[in-house]
């Protein structure tokens, strides 16, 4: 069992220097998929996340209720 | 490049490992099979969940139900009003519907059916929510008030089998129980 | 901004954000606390041989421990969790922290009141379960509780969105967020979608328990309070997939396999997996067959794909940093040798062992539209939630908070040894309760119920057979183990927020591993085709047991009564 060490990474870049390491470096920028602007995104995630189950469930089931006949 | 660490640059083109690839294949088999499965047994299998519901009120379908009672309470053997337990005992003739009420905190009447006979039971709660649980044959329905849920009932086997409540309906919930008589 | 900088990770941590952070744990664990007492009552009322409460108190304790576990304690934790994985994760503070600390407190309200009024309040106006379902009616005390504990809840999940936007805006993070912090984006998605539903339920009860409108459809506020009762829980998963993310990464070193597939993962859950709302209702009046079969499947059981993705990636990811550290040989030693001392550890092997066996086999199963006949308000949907909200989404929490303690109130663990032994009791107890309750579920035993031996209703049965007693025995006593470990738990937080040596530099309980950094710039090396092939062997056994209990359950369907 390990015990307690120093990070055994470096200390972490500081904020500027972790902005410029995960922007793109030289290399020619490629199409970004679709998918992957979803994946990249968590505010196109919250719109569709909220977007798909309110009409798959909610306004689908409404519409069920809706429909049950008066009985005879 | 660890959960805490935005992802690297290629991190979209890092390909897939061939193990994860056989597991998400193999797994998305499984998932297609159990859907398929549940629409398969909807079609041709004899245990599905009613599909036949109606708008309804506590008055009129108390006044359905009590017609029902009157109309179809069993006699003993002396000629007089069958009742078990103060219920009334009531036969479900083949090809009409029967009824039963659900109320705070008894099943009634309790019903007659045949084994083997199909019976269309119409059923409604006058208070609150409660649940139907027929046991032993552990079968599980939602009873509200306001809807009537009409379930045909085909027993497999004669006997006595209890009505529980499983829905919580207020202090007396589990003192609910009604009863369904199979004769063969 | 005003932060320090974590000795572990080297994250900025802001003042703000770290107070926030403390003031969400502090009051779950206080929440857990609580509903893990009455668990004690109920666990002991349901073993019949000790029938500890009354009726009255019974039910009444049902209701507390419900709301407590299934909404407070999880919500506050997971709020911990937003703040934490939208400011320190992503280097940046909190934004509108005035607002955040606003949220805290109308949880914290919320909850006190609800509480009050389901300990306080004349039985009938205090006690109708966490379902709420009229006609039950409750004092509108009640409602509102729950109402601000969710407005509160909302602020917070709003707020996460609103920190990544003003991390971006003010340039403290650019480009995709971390694995972790896309986890918690999907569980505050979840979040928002099932407090709008929450609140589309609650609004009109509380109208309605105040006089102000005169009735309310059963059938609509079932429908749209499981549009937040089921999603809550969702929440919780994905909270716990990125919890389980974080203690393999901290306890192993584990490094994503691949983040493509987790965050596809992720993507499913978001999409589809509050379509499983359904579950509720699937022997309910008034929904059609297509409604139901369609979205009981999430989509197809796309969103059981997505866990069954997780299923296979954390789990790979652990064998893999093993396999770096040396431990080769055969299938498994890399598992034999992971520090199961840690209790971090400890907590996310049995938490994904239990959520994955027991809870989700067991969740697909019972959520199947024709089986849930047989499930349906039966002791087996409350065996099957214990092990995956308990045994599985709780247990990885604490087994969280043994580093967050450490990390973020900067306090060493009063008792390690109490640590290193609490995952484990909890684990057992759950189990043991669970599945002795999902045996009883599966004889017929109802939920909810005060007395099986149904003393005092016109009939009664003997229908049970006396193996029943003895599950009732697994159930009151394997409850009393999980109870102790949540006091255990409890206590040993509070001991050490007051008693505990503050950390020097790092701290030196639980152990942390940290990955080893990937050399800039390489892509990876290439991998055999099997990288962590102990995993897979496991998750074929599973997926065998998988597939055995699903058909045992359709063949135990197909010899009771016909009904259409």
């Amino acid at each position: 069992m390990s015990e307690a060490q120093p990070p055994q990474e470096g200390p972490a870049p500081t904020a500027p220097a972790q902005a410029a390491a995960t922007a793109t470096s030289g290399e020619p920028k490629q199409p970004t998929a679709l998918i992957q602007m979803l994946y990249d995104d968590v505010f196109l995630m919250l719109l569709l996340g909220l977007i798909v189950p309110l009409v798959f469930y909610t306004i689908w089931g409404f519409l069920e209720l809706m429909s049950v006949p008066l009985s005879s | 490049m660890s959960v805490f660490r935005p992802p690297d640059d290629w991190w979209y083109k890092t390909p897939v490992d061939f193990e994860e690839k056989v597991w998400i294949g193999v797994a998305l088999v499984w998932c297609l099979a159990m859907f398929a499965a549940m629409v398969g047994w909807a079609v041709w299998a004899k245990q599905n969940p009613p599909k036949e519901s109606y708008r309804t009120t506590p008055k009129e379908f108390a006044r359905k139900a009590v017609e029902f009672i009157r109309a179809r309470q069993a006699k003993d053997a002396k000629g007089s009003p069958l009742f078990e337990k103060g219920i009334p005992v009531v036969d479900v003739p083949q090809g009409e519907d029967g009824y039963l009420i659900a109320k705070a905190w008894a099943w009634e009447p309790v019903l007659r059916l045949k084994k083997g006979q199909p019976a269309r039971i119409r059923m409604s709660s006058l208070d609150f929510q409660h649940g139907f649980s027929l046991q032993p044959a552990n079968l599980n329905l939602q009873i509200l008030p306001g809807y009537e849920y009409v379930a045909t009932l085909t027993p497999t086997s004669a006997g006595e089998f209890l009505i529980l409540c499983n829905e919580f309906c207020g202090k007396d919930h589990h003192k609910m129980v009604g009863k369904i008589i199979v004769t063969e | 901004m005003n932060a320090r900088v974590c000795t572990v990770t080297g994250l900025q941590v802001e003042n703000h954000a770290a107070n926030l952070i403390k003031l969400h744990a502090v009051s779950a664990v206080v929440f857990l606390l609580l509903g893990a007492l009455a668990a004690l009552g109920i666990a002991l009322t349901r073993w019949e041989a000790v029938h500890l409460l009354s009726p009255d108190w019974y039910y009444r304790l049902v209701s507390f421990h419900g709301v407590n576990m299934l909404v407070f304690w999880i919500v506050f934790f997971e709020s911990a969790g937003i703040v934490f994985a939208s400011t320190v994760i992503l280097n940046s503070r909190q934004a509108f922290a005035p607002l955040a600390y606003l949220a805290w407190f109308l949880m914290l309200a919320g909850a006190l009141m609800a509480d009050w009024v389901m300990l306080f309040k004349p039985f009938d106006q205090a006690t109708i379960m966490f379902t709420a379902y009229p006609p039950l009616k409750s004092h509108p005390a009640f409602y509102l509780g729950v109402i601000l504990f969710a407005v509160g809840a909302l602020v917070n999940c709003i707020l996460f969105f609103l920190n990544v936007f003003n991390a971006r805006r003010e340039g403290t993070h650019t480009g995709p967020v971390p694995l972790f912090t896309y986890a918690i984006g999907a569980a505050a998605t979840i979040g928002v979608y099932a407090l709008l539903h929450g609140a589309l339920a609650f609004i009109p009860a509380f109208l309605w328990s105040m006089g102000w409108i005169k009735d309310i459809d059963p059938a609509a506020y079932r429908l749209t309070f499981w549009g937040f009762g089921h999603p809550a829980q969702q929440i919780n998963l994905c909270a716990m997939v990125g919890v389980w993310y974080a203690l393999s990464t901290f306890t192993v070193g584990a490094l994503p396999v691949n983040e493509k597939v987790c965050r596809t993962a992720f993507v499913l859950y978001v999409l589809f997996i509050n379509l499983g709302s359904v579950h509720h209702l699937l022997v309910d009046p008034g929904l059609g067959a297509g409604f139901k079969i369609f979205n009981t499947s999430y989509a197809m059981y796309l969103a059981v794909l997505a866990s069954m993705i997780h299923a296979l990636s954390i789990p790979a990811s652990v064998e893999v940093a093993q396999r770096k550290r040396g431990y080769t040989k055969g299938l498994f030693e890399w598992l034999k040798q992971a520090p199961w001392g840690n209790p971090c550890f400890a907590a996310l092997a049995l938490s994904l062992v239990i959520f994955g066996f027991l809870g989700g086999v067991s969740g697909v199963i019972i959520g199947t539209a024709q089986v849930n006949l047989q499930a349906h308000n039966t002791l087996r949907i409350p065996g099957h939630f214990h092990t995956t909200v308990v045994g599985g989404t709780t247990l990885a929490f604490m087994g969280f908070t043994y580093y967050v303690i450490p990390l973020i109130f900067r306090k060493e663990w009063w008792s390690p040894k109490w640590a290193k032994v609490q995952p484990w009791l909890f684990a057992a107890g759950i189990v043991v309760m669970a599945l002795a309750m999902s045996a009883l579920g599966m004889l017929g035993y109802s939920r909810r119920h005060y007395d099986m031996s149904l003393e005092g209703a016109p009939f009664q049965s003997d229908q049970f057979g006396g193996v029943a007693l003895l599950f009732q025995a697994l159930v009151g006593l394997g409850g009393t183990a999980a109870v102790a470990s949540v006091v255990m738990f409890a206590l040993n937080a509070v001991a050490t927020l007051l008693l505990g040596k503050a950390v020097e530099t790092v701290p030196s309980f639980p152990p942390v591993q940290l990955p080893t950094p990937e050399p800039e710039g390489a892509p990876e090396q290439p991998r055999p085709k099997f990288a962590a092939p102990g995993v897979f062997a496991l998750a074929i056994a599973f997926l065998v047991f998988f597939v055995v209990m699903y058909a045992a359950n359709w063949l135990s369907l197909a010899k009771t009564w016909e009904i259409k």
